[in-house]
């Protein structure tokens, strides 16, 4: 996993406003840059991305009119780390959301309380980083939340 | 067969051509714009007098239906208002009344004769339906036998006790389908009637169809199957394979009929019905034969299926009377492969049923070759009507730009 922290840096560097962002292939590699504990943990979110959200939120965050609201400049995703680790271990809860502004979104979202806190403090990272530029989360805080919650 | 015809629409209502997605349609066919953009449109009916009636997902503040007129009988479609205070994706005519399928309630508006607009309040018809949002578009139908058919699509992806969540068993029997996850008929005349109390369960087993038409003694119907098998079970599905499955089933229902959801899926390259992952299936174990009703034609996965349209007009060519005209809104949820769909087919029908496979008949909505969101889709088929000269209009839901379709090959 390690191998792939220059591609995460570089999707980055290039930012999230092009309308074709190159799929996260995993396979760059280069030793040059020293990772620090974000970028580690950007890579890692990244890929649980891939795996748990990309479906429906789309390959560039932007999600999908009507269906699924989009992650980038999301005032959710970069608001609140409470708020929004709540909202990824327990999901929407069933309700049709009500999103201001721009209207209802279909889909209801579920939660992924079967993630690691640092599997859902990567994942909010690399979200954070990637779409709204908004600071790291830490799997203290997602564990609080955690204990909260049970 | 495809050519790329002129959008002529310079001359229409003071539009431009839409220029971002010029759609093809087969030789002897011409596609003309008659709106440019009418908002977010959902489906739409024509009246015998020709007028045009479009449902849209977010109403303006005139309202949430969209008149248009065509006074002169030129082609141009000169006037266009806004009325009722009501958004969503149903809309039918029946005698002098306009229905339409809000996602919890349906209503009636009284539409007079020569009245471009509908009048007075709503009436409410049925109401009561579960707003657990997923799937709760409305699409309705006024039938050949005068009932109200309704799609009420299932709050759910496959009836997972844990929703969407991998390895989640399927409740067994799934409780989705006591109120959802078929279509329900009721009186088209009877005001105030209670979602499921005062109707009849017409079909089950169907995740989402919001593609229905009801004609003779059978509805047919296309349903949006069920997606993330890759997801929910990566033990058993691959991604790629995600993208291949399930098929978009077209249906020819009559009463009692069940489509298997969500207890099977439907495999387009085996030909054949499977168990869900969800109620043990592991991609290789077909479903209980003769259990469920077959579907007449399997379509690729994930196109969502938004329309379909028995074609009963007389003016195009014999091999399209009778047949089924399907829009496909394309799907979002094929990645990593590209997305698919945004196109209308046509399937040849004979006695009721496929009489071939589908064909492409519309195409070019997107404006691109290759689409990995809905976003980049510059229009995405959403309605179809048939008019009374049996013109087809296709609706899409981006801008509500409005096509109609006349065949002008001559003779055969």
């Amino acid at each position: 996993m390690r191998l792939t922290i220059c591609f995460a840096v570089t999707l980055l560097i290039a930012g999230c406003g092009d309308e074709k962002p190159a799929e996260p292939t995993h396979q760059d590699s280069q030793k040059s840059v020293m990772p620090d504990a974000t970028a580690v943990s950007v890579t890692n979110g990244q890929a649980i991305y891939v795996q748990s959200c990309l479906l429906c939120h789309q390959h560039d965050g932007g999600g999908v009119p009507d269906m699924q609201p989009p992650l980038v400049d999301s005032a959710i995703a970069g608001g609140d780390a409470d708020v929004l680790i709540d909202l990824v271990l327990r999901g929407i809860g069933g309700k049709p959301p009500s999103l201001p502004a721009s209207g209802k979104y279909a889909m209801v979202m579920p939660g992924v309380p079967q993630l690691t806190d640092q599997q859902i403090a990567d994942l909010l990272t690399y979200i954070r980083q990637e779409y709204v530029q908004a600071g790291p989360i830490s799997p203290v805080e997602v564990a609080a939340v955690r204990a909260k919650l049970e | 067969m495809l050519a790329t015809t002129t959008i002529l629409a310079a001359t229409m209502l003071g539009c431009q051509p839409a220029g971002d997605a010029e759609i093809s349609v087969p030789d002897g066919f011409t596609a003309t714009v008659i709106h440019e953009g009418v908002g977010p449109a959902r489906h739409m009916v024509v009246r015998d007098n020709g007028d045009v009636y479009v449902a849209l997902r977010q109403r303006t503040d005139d309202g949430g239906i969209a008149c248009l007129r065509d006074a002169d009988k030129d082609g141009t479609y000169e006037t266009i208002e806004y009325a009722g205070r009501v958004q969503g994706t149903g809309i039918a005519l029946h005698g002098n009344w306009l229905y339409f399928g809000e996602d919890f309630r349906i209503v009636r508006f009284e539409l007079p004769e020569d009245s471009l607009t509908p009048v007075g309040d709503p009436e409410l018809i049925v109401s009561g339906f579960a707003e657990e949002g997923q799937h709760a578009a409305k699409s309705i139908d006024v039938g050949d036998d005068g009932r109200l058919y309704i799609n009420c699509g299932a709050p759910a992806n496959a009836c997972q006790v844990q929703m969407r969540t991998p390895g989640s068993p399927g409740m067994d029997p799934c409780p989705i389908l006591e109120y959802a996850g078929g279509i329900w008929v009721y009186d088209a005349n009877k005001p105030r009637q209670q979602h499921t109390r005062d109707g009849v369960r017409y079909a089950t087993g169907l995740r989402n169809c919001v593609a229905i038409d009801q004609k003779g003694d059978a509805v047919y119907a296309v349903m949006h199957g069920r997606d993330q098998l890759d997801s929910l079970f990566p033990q058993l599905f691959t991604p790629q394979q995600n993208a291949d499955l399930p098929a978009e089933e077209m249906f020819r229902l009559e009463e009692g009929d069940n489509g298997g959801w969500p207890y099977t899926y439907y495999d387009g390259g085996r030909d054949e019905r499977m168990l869900a992952p969800e109620y043990g299936g592991d991609g290789k174990t077909p479903a209980e034969k003769g259990k469920y009703t077959e579907p007449i034609q399997a379509f690729p996965a994930h196109w969502a299926p938004n329309a379909i349209l028995m074609y009963g007009g007389e003016q195009f060519p014999e091999w399209y009377r009778g047949g089924a005209f399907v829009a496909f809104h394309g799907s979002w949820n094929r990645a990593p492969e590209p997305q698919a769909g945004y196109n209308v087919t046509f399937t040849p029908f004979k006695g009721g049923k496929p009489s071939g496979d589908y064909e492409v008949f519309a195409d070019g909505f997107a404006g691109s070759d290759e689409i990995r969101s809905p976003r980049q889709a510059a229009h995405r088929p959403m309605g179809l009507a048939q008019g009374p000269d049996g013109s087809l209009f296709i609706c899409d839901s981006v801008k509500g730009t409005i096509w109609r379709i006349t065949y002008t090959g001559g003779d055969e």
